[in-house]
C-alpha cells in the first residue's frame, strides 16, 4: 500500500465516510487544526496529516455522543500537546502509529455525570491512570475557569458507588477509547 | 407576537445548553499542563523497569517495614 502523508478535505471526506461540511465545521471551531496547510482565502486549501485524520475520527465520535464542540476542541487539544510532549523526549514518536502498535497502550476519555472530562491511561499489566477531572461546563470563553497551580491528579479509585468506574460518575458516564478509535482507521486510499 | 429569537440561550425544555463557544484562552495552560502529565506517564509506563528493581511504593513499604 503506497504511504500517504497529506490528505485534503475530499480524501478525509471519503476515508472518514462523512460530509465535508461536518470536517469544516471541526476546522473552523478549531477543533481539528490542519498539520500541513490553512485555508486562507479563495484558492488555498486545507491539508491533513495522519494525526489529523485520527483527531477527525475522534472529534466526530465525540459529537455523535452530543458533547459540545468545546469539549472536543479540548479533547483534541489535549491529545496534541500529548503527543509532541512525548515527542520532545522520543522523535520518533507518531501518536497514530503508537496507539494502532503492538505496545498495548489504553488511552481513553471519561465523562463523568455531563460535567467532568478524565483521561485514563493504561499499559499492559501497569495500573491504569487517571487524569482530570476538568469541568467543562467552564470552558468557554464567556466562563473561564480560574487556573489552579497544579491540576489535582487522581489515582484509580475502586469502584464503589453509582455506576463504577474509575473517575466516580454516580448517574452517568461516556467513555471513548481512542486507542480503538486508532486501531479503526483504515488509511489507504 | 414572536419573541424574537435569541441564540445561546438553550433549547425551549429549560435544560442548559452547553458552550459552542471557543475554548476560553485561560483554558489551554490547563489542557496544555494536563497533557504534559499524561505524556510523563506514557512515557514512564514504556520505559521497562531495570531487573530487580522493586519500584518506587515497594521502597516505601519496605522503608515503613524497617
Amino acid at each position: 500500500m503506497r504511504v500517504v502523508t497529506e490528505w485534503t478535505l475530499a480524501q478525509v471526506s471519503r476515508l472518514l465516510r462523512e460530509p465535508q461540511h461536518r470536517l469544516i465545521y471541526l476546522c473552523e471551531k478549531g477543533a481539528v487544526v490542519p498539520d500541513l496547510g490553512d485555508a486562507r482565502g479563495r484558492g488555498s486549501s486545507r491539508l491533513f496529516s495522519e494525526r489529523n485524520i485520527l483527531e477527525f475520527a475522534l472529534a466526530l465520535r465525540l459529537r455523535k455522543l452530543e458533547l459540545p464542540v468545546t469539549v472536543v476542541a479540548a479533547v483534541v487539544r489535549v491529545l496534541r500537546r500529548f503527543a509532541d510532549a512525548v515527542r520532545e523526549s522520543d522523535p520518533s514518536f507518531n501518536i497514530v502509529t503508537s496507539l494502532r502498535g503492538p505496545d498495548e497502550v489504553d488511552l481513553r476519555i471519561l465523562v463523568k455525570d455531563g460535567e467532568q472530562l478524565f483521561f485514563l491511561l493504561a499499559a499492559g499489566s501497569k495500573a491504569p491512570r487517571l487524569f482530570g477531572p476538568l469541568d467543562f461546563t467552564r470552558f468557554g470563553a464567556r466562563r473561564p475557569p480560574p487556573v489552579p497551580r497544579r491540576i489535582p491528579e487522581l489515582t484509580l479509585r475502586t469502584p464503589g458507588e453509582g455506576l463504577g468506574g474509575p473517575e466516580g460518575s454516580r448517574e452517568a458516564r461516556i467513555e471513548v477509547s481512542v486507542t480503538e478509535v486508532a486501531k479503526g482507521l483504515r488509511m489507504g486510499r | 407576537m414572536r419573541p424574537p429569537r435569541r441564540s445561546g440561550v438553550g433549547p425551549a425544555d429549560g435544560l442548559t445548553r452547553l458552550p459552542e463557544e471557543p475554548l476560553a484562552p485561560e483554558v489551554f495552560a490547563l489542557l496544555d499542563h494536563l497533557a504534559e502529565e499524561i505524556a510523563a506517564e506514557y512515557l514512564r509506563l514504556l520505559t521497562p523497569e531495570p531487573e530487580g528493581s522493586a519500584g518506587p511504593d515497594r521502597t516505601r513499604e519496605m522503608e515503613v517495614e524497617r
